[in-house]
C-alpha cells in the first residue's frame, strides 16, 4: 500500500466517524478542505456529558487528521504538492548528470524535450524492455513516481537513482519542464 | 556514520586531513600487511613490493563537474610515471569509461599504458551497461575469465578481482551472485590462513550507504569465506571519496576518482557528480599533493552505523 492509498482510507474512516468531512471526496483536494459548516455546532457551555465529550473528542481527532492529511499530501502528492523551483532543480540536476545529459544520450537517454514525451520513444537510445512496455507519458505525476522509485514504476528498468524528498523531485521536474524544452 | 560524524565536526576534521589528491594510492606490502600512502609522498618501504590503485576515471565524461576526464587521468598517470620506485603493477577499480564505448576504453588504455605497468581491472557499472558491453568488456579486460572475476599471486600475496556490477539490486546495490561466490570459496580453499589477501572490486563490499546503493548486497557471504585469514584488505571505488573501515582482520578502503568528486552520504539529496567551485577541481582530484600519514586520526571516517 502506498502512502496515498493509506491516507485515502484513513481519511474515509475519519469522515464516516465524524460526519465532518464528505464521506468520499470526489477530488484529492477535498481531503484537505476544512469543513465550512460542521455537521453539529457545539455550545461551549454545553453540559459535559459523556456524549458531548465523545463528540468533542471526535471533532478534535477529525480536525487533527485533516491537518495531518493536508500536510502529508503537501509532502507526497504530485498534484497540489510542492511547487517546483526550476533554478534549484537545475542545481539538483547536477547529480543526474552521472547518467544523463540534455542533448546527448549517455548511460541514460537525453533529456531535452522529455516533459510530455512518451517514455522509451527516442529512436537512438537502447531502452530496457521494462520501460518500453511501461506505456508512460512523462508529466508531473509520472515523473514524480519515476523519480521516487523507478524500479517500482518499471521493474527491470536501467535506472536506480531516486530522490526521496518531494520538493527535490518537484524542483527537478520543474527544471525539465521549463528549461529542458 | 556515528552521530559525531553526522554533526560534522569529526567528518570535517577527517576530510580536511584526507585532502589527498585522488590521483592514485601506492600500496606497499611488507610483512604480509599492505599499507597505503599517496603517490609522491614518503618513500615506500624497502622490503616487499608496492602497487598502485586508481579508480573511476570515467573517460568520456565531459560535463560541468569535470569538462574533460582525460586531462585528470593523464595527471594521475604523470604522478605514477614520476614515482621514484617503480610499482609492481597497477589496479583499476572500475568505471574506466563513462558510457562503455570502445573509443573511451581505447583512450583510457592509451593513457594508462604510459605507466608501462601490468594493469588488473575490475569492472564498474559504467563499463558494463548491458549484455553487449559486458561481452566487450570481458574480451578486453577479463583476462580470459568468463564472468569478469579472477585471482593472481604476487610476492606471497593473493589478489582477487571481483565483479559486483552486473546484477544490481535495490537502489543500485552491487551483487556478486551465486556463481561468483562459489568460485571465490573454491579459489580460497587450500590457501593458508596466514596468506595476505587483497580483494578488489568496484562497488564497496561494505554497506556505506545502502539508500544510495553504496554497498554490495551479498558481500557478507564473501567476507565469510575470508574470515579465517589473518590479513584481508578490500579495495573499492565507486563512491569517489576516501573512506576506511576496520573490522577484525579485514580493512576496507574506498578510493577517490580521477574524474569528479561525489558528496559524502547524508550531505546531498542523491549521489552523483559534485560541482566544486571553479579552480578547485584539481584540489579534489590530484594536483595538490598532501602527505598521507598512516595514523587512525588521519585516515578517513570510520563509518560504523551505516555499514
Amino acid at each position: 500500500m502506498n502512502l496515498f492509498r493509506f491516507l485515502e482510507s484513513l481519511s474515509r474512516n475519519a469522515c464516516c466517524q465524524t460526519g465532518v468531512l464528505p464521506p468520499y471526496p470526489s477530488r484529492e483536494r477535498d481531503f484537505v478542505r476544512p469543513p465550512s459548516t460542521p455537521a453539529r455546532v457545539e455550545d461551549p457551555h454545553e453540559r459535559s456529558t459523556d456524549d458531548a465529550l465523545r463528540r468533542r473528542e471526535k471533532y478534535v481527532v477529525a480536525v487533527m487528521l485533516a491537518g495531518a492529511i493536508s500536510a502529508a499530501l503537501a509532502q507526497s502528492a504530485w498534484a497540489g504538492g510542492p511547487t517546483g523551483d526550476a533554478t534549484r532543480g537545475e542545481t539538483l540536476y547536477e547529480a543526474c548528470q552521472d547518467c544523463h545529459s540534455l542533448d546527448k544520450n549517455d548511460v541514460g537517454p537525453r533529456h531535452r524535450g522529455v516533459f510530455g514525451r512518451k517514455a522509451a520513444s527516442l529512436p537512438d537510445y537502447d531502452y530496457s524492455d521494462a520501460l518500453k512496455s511501461a506505456n508512460i507519458v512523462w508529466n508531473e505525476e509520472t515523473l514524480d513516481k519515476w523519480l521516487t522509485d523507478p524500479q517500482a514504476v518499471a521493474p527491470g528498468a536501467k535506472m536506480f537513482f531516486h530522490l526521496d524528498n518531494p520538493q527535490d523531485r518537484a524542483d527537478v521536474i520543474a527544471y525539465l519542464k521549463e528549461r529542458a524544452k | 556514520m556515528s552521530h559525531d560524524d553526522e554533526t560534522g565536526l569529526d567528518r570535517r576534521h577527517a576530510l580536511k586531513c584526507m585532502l589527498w589528491a585522488g590521483t592514485g594510492v601506492v600500496w606497499t606490502v611488507a610483512g604480509g600487511v599492505p599499507s597505503s600512502r599517496l603517490i609522491g609522498s614518503a618513500k615506500a618501504g624497502t622490503s616487499g613490493f608496492s602497487f598502485v590503485q586508481i579508480s573511476d576515471s570515467h573517460i568520456g565524461f565531459a560535463k560541468p563537474a569535470n569538462p574533460d576526464a582525460r586531462v585528470t587521468l593523464n595527471a594521475a598517470i604523470d604522478k605514477i610515471v614520476a614515482m621514484p620506485e617503480k610499482p609492481a603493477f597497477l589496479i583499476h577499480t572500475g568505471d574506466i569509461s563513462h558510457t562503455a564505448k570502445a573509443n573511451e576504453f581505447d583512450d583510457a588504455q592509451q593513457m594508462i599504458g604510459r605507466a608501462k605497468l601490468d594493469v588488473h581491472y575490475a569492472p564498474g557499472e559504467h563499463d558494463i551497461l548491458d549484455p553487449k558491453t559486458r561481452t566487450a568488456y570481458l574480451e578486453r579486460f577479463g583476462k580470459g575469465a568468463s564472468g569478469g572475476w579472477y585471482s593472481f599471486d604476487q610476492g606471497g600475496v593473493h589478489f582477487v578481482s571481483l565483479n559486483n556490477v552486473v546484477d544490481l539490486k535495490k537502489n543500485g546495490l552491487g551483487s556478486l551472485g551465486a556463481e561468483q561466490l562459489e568460485w571465490l570459496e573454491d579459489d580460497l580453499k587450500g590457501k593458508a590462513a596466514s596468506t595476505p589477501i587483497v580483494i578488489f572490486s568496484h562497488i564497496p563490499l561494505w554497506m556505506i550507504a545502502p539508500e544510495w546503493g553504496w554497498g554490495t548486497e551479498d558481500s557478507a557471504l564473501a567476507l565469510g569465506y575470508l574470515s579465517r585469514f589473518g590479513s584481508v584488505t578490500v579495495l573499492n571505488g565507486h563512491i569517489h571519496q576516501l573512506m576506511q573501515k576496520v573490522e577484525g582482520a579485514v580493512t576496507f578502503h574506498t578510493a577517490r576518482s580521477t574524474a569528479f568528486p561525489q558528496p559524502a552520504p547524508g550531505t546531498a539529496p542523491a549521489p552523483g557528480p559534485k560541482l566544486v567551485p571553479a579552480g578547485e577541481l584539481r584540489k579534489w582530484l590530484g594536483v595538490r599533493e598532501v602527505v598521507y600519514s598512516p595514523t587512525s586520526a588521519n585516515l578517513a571516517v570510520t563509518d560504523s552505523d551505516l555499514s
